[in-house]
C-alpha cells in the first residue's frame, strides 16, 4: 500500500516544484513593469506619450507625402508649358527616385528575417537558467550589416516599409529595433531593388547572413521578385548645415 | 484477487496527475506567450529606455514639423507664382540644387566634425559601419571616409590580402591609414553623440585601444559621390515630363 502511494507523491512533488518555479519566473519577468506601474503612473504616462508621438509623427509623415505629391503634380502640370521647366523637372524626378523622395518599383530581392521563437521555446524549457532571449532575436546590427553587404548592387531598399536613404540609421532601444527612428517588429522584410542575381550572390556571401542561417538557424526566407514596390521615405530631406561647395578652380 | 485492487489505486492518482499535467502545460505556454508579448512591447523597456525612445521620437517630430512647414511654404510659393503668372523654373531649380546635394551629385561643404584614426588598429569593417550609423543617428547630413562620400549604396567591407591580413575596403578599394571621417552637421551634437561615456568612441578606446581624434570643424568639404547609374529602378508614378514628350 505504501509503495503504491510513494510513486504518485514523488511525481506530484516534482511537478509542484516545477510549476512553482515557472510561476516565480513568470512573475519575476513581469515584476519590473508591475512594480513601476503600481509605484507611480510615470511608466504608463511615458508609454502613452510614446504612442501619441508615434501617431503624430506618422500623421505628419503622411501630410509631408501629400504635400510632396501635390508639389510634384503642380510642377509637372506647369512643366507642360515651359521647356526649361520640363528639363529641370525631368532631372529632379530622376534624382528624387534614387534619393527615396518618391515611391519606386523594380526587380530585386526580398529577405525575411524572423526571431527564432521555436528554438527559444525549447531552450527556455530545457535550460531556463542559461536561456538568453537575445540569442534568439534579430538585432539592429544584423539588419545594418546585411544592408551594407548588399549595398554595391542596391539601387533602392526598405525595411518593413521604411525606405533606406543616405542618412538612414538603424538602432535598438532595449529589444526594439528602430529604423529612421520608427519602431519596427519582427519579421523584418528587407526589400531591395537591383540586379536580383547579383544581390542574391552578395547575400549568400555575407558573413552575417551565413551566421544567422547556418549557426543560429534563424527563420530566413529569400525571394527573388520582379515587381517590388518601395514607399517614399517619410524622413526629412532638409539640409540645415550643408551647402553646395564653393570650390575655386 | 489482487488485480482489481491495483487497478482502482492507479485510477485514483491518474486523474489528478492528468489535471496537474494539463495545468502545467497551460502555465508553460502562458508563461512563454507572456514573455514574448512583453519582449516585443513597450512594456519590456525600462524607464530610461523609454526616455531614450521619447528623445528620439521628439527629434524626429521636430525634423518632420520643420519639413512640413518648408513643404507647405514651397507649395504656397508655387501657387502664388502660378496665380501671379511667374515662371516656376526658379523654384524648381532651387529644389533641384538641394536634391543634387542630397544625392551626392555635387560636392558639398559645411560645419561638422572630423574623426581621425592613425596608426595600426584592430578595428574591423563592422566598427566603421557602426561609426557611420552612429553619425547619422546623431544628425549628420553628409558623411565621407577618406574623401569617399557615403551613400546607402556605398559598400563598407573587408578584403584579405596574400598574407591573410584583413583590410577594410570602401567600394572595393582598400582603406589606407590615416582614416579620416568627415561629417557635416551640428558640430556640438555630433561630437557629444560620439564621445559620451559608453558611446562608440569610448568603446573603441576600451575594446580596441584605438583613440580616434574627434575635432569640431568650421568648414568641411565633402566630394561628390561616385554612384553607378540605376538600371532596375523605376518610378511608380509615370513621369509626366516623359508623357508630354510622348504626346509631342
Amino acid at each position: 500500500m505504501k509503495q503504491n502511494l510513494k510513486q504518485p507523491i514523488i511525481i506530484f512533488t516534482i511537478l509542484a516544484v516545477a510549476a512553482g518555479f515557472m510561476l516565480t519566473v513568470a512573475f519575476n519577468s513581469l515584476a519590473p513593469y508591475n512594480t513601476a506601474e503600481s509605484a507611480n503612473n510615470e511608466y504608463k504616462k511615458l508609454t502613452d506619450f510614446i504612442i501619441d508621438l508615434e501617431e503624430k509623427n506618422a500623421e505628419t509623415e503622411n501630410k509631408i507625402l501629400r504635400l510632396r505629391n501635390e508639389i510634384t503634380s503642380v510642377q509637372n502640370e506647369q512643366s507642360k508649358e515651359e521647356g526649361l521647366l520640363l528639363a529641370l523637372q525631368k532631372k529632379f524626378n530622376e534624382m528624387a527616385l534614387t534619393a527615396g523622395y518618391v515611391e519606386a518599383t523594380g526587380a530585386g530581392l526580398i529577405i525575411s528575417l524572423d526571431d527564432n521563437t521555436d528554438a527559444a521555446i525549447v531552450a527556455q524549457k530545457n535550460s531556463p537558467e542559461t536561456y538568453k532571449a537575445e540569442n534568439f532575436i534579430i538585432h539592429d546590427s544584423d539588419l545594418l550589416y546585411i544592408l551594407k553587404a548588399l549595398a554595391p548592387y542596391t539601387e533602392a531598399a526598405a525595411i518593413n516599409g521604411q525606405r533606406i536613404i543616405d542618412t538612414s540609421h538603424i538602432r535598438c532601444v532595449g529589444t526594439v529595433i528602430m529604423v529612421n527612428s520608427v519602431r519596427l517588429a519582427p519579421p523584418y522584410l528587407i526589400s531591395v531593388i537591383g540586379n536580383p542575381e547579383a544581390l542574391n550572390t552578395a547575400l549568400h556571401s555575407s558573413g552575417t547572413f551565413l551566421y544567422l542561417t547556418e549557426k543560429k538557424d534563424m527563420p530566413v526566407t529569400v525571394t527573388i521578385a520582379e515587381d517590388i514596390i518601395l514607399p517614399a521615405s517619410g524622413s526629412s530631406f532638409m539640409l540645415t548645415y550643408t551647402k553646395a561647395a564653393q570650390i575655386s578652380q | 484477487m489482487k488485480q482489481p485492487v491495483l487497478t482502482t489505486k492507479i485510477k485514483k492518482w491518474q486523474i489528478p496527475l492528468f489535471i496537474v499535467l494539463l495545468i502545467f502545460g497551460f502555465v508553460l505556454v502562458a508563461q512563454y506567450r507572456t514573455h514574448l508579448a512583453v519582449q516585443n512591447n513597450l512594456e519590456s523597456l525600462s524607464i530610461s529606455e523609454l526616455t531614450e525612445l521619447v528623445i528620439s521620437l521628439n527629434e524626429r517630430e521636430a525634423a518632420l514639423s520643420a519639413e512640413q512647414e518648408t513643404m507647405q511654404a514651397a507649395l504656397d510659393s508655387i501657387n502664388e507664382r502660378i496665380n501671379t503668372g511667374i515662371s516656376m523654373a526658379a523654384t524648381t531649380q532651387n529644389q533641384l540644387n538641394t536634391m543634387e546635394m542630397i544625392t551626392g551629385k555635387v560636392p558639398v561643404q559645411g560645419p561638422g566634425i572630423s574623426i581621425t584614426i592613425t596608426g595600426e588598429s584592430y578595428l574591423i569593417y563592422h566598427d566603421l559601419i557602426m561609426l557611420v550609423n552612429e553619425l547619422f543617428v546623431t544628425g549628420a547630413e553628409v558623411v565621407c571616409i577618406n574623401d569617399v562620400r557615403i551613400t546607402h549604396k556605398t559598400a563598407i567591407n573587408e578584403a584579405i590580402d596574400e598574407f591573410g591580413h584583413r583590410d577594410i575596403t570602401i567600394d572595393g578599394k582598400v582603406l589606407l591609414l590615416p582614416i579620416i571621417i568627415k561629417a557635416i552637421g551640428n558640430p556640438d551634437t555630433l561630437e557629444k553623440g560620439l564621445t559620451f561615456t559608453g558611446g562608440i568612441i569610448n568603446k573603441f578606446n576600451t575594446i580596441y585601444q584605438v583613440f580616434p581624434i574627434v575635432k569640431k570643424e568650421a568648414n568641411l568639404i565633402i566630394p561628390a559621390a561616385k554612384n553607378a547609374p540605376s538600371l532596375y529602378l523605376k518610378s511608380v508614378v509615370k513621369d509626366s515630363t516623359k508623357k508630354n514628350k510622348e504626346e509631342e
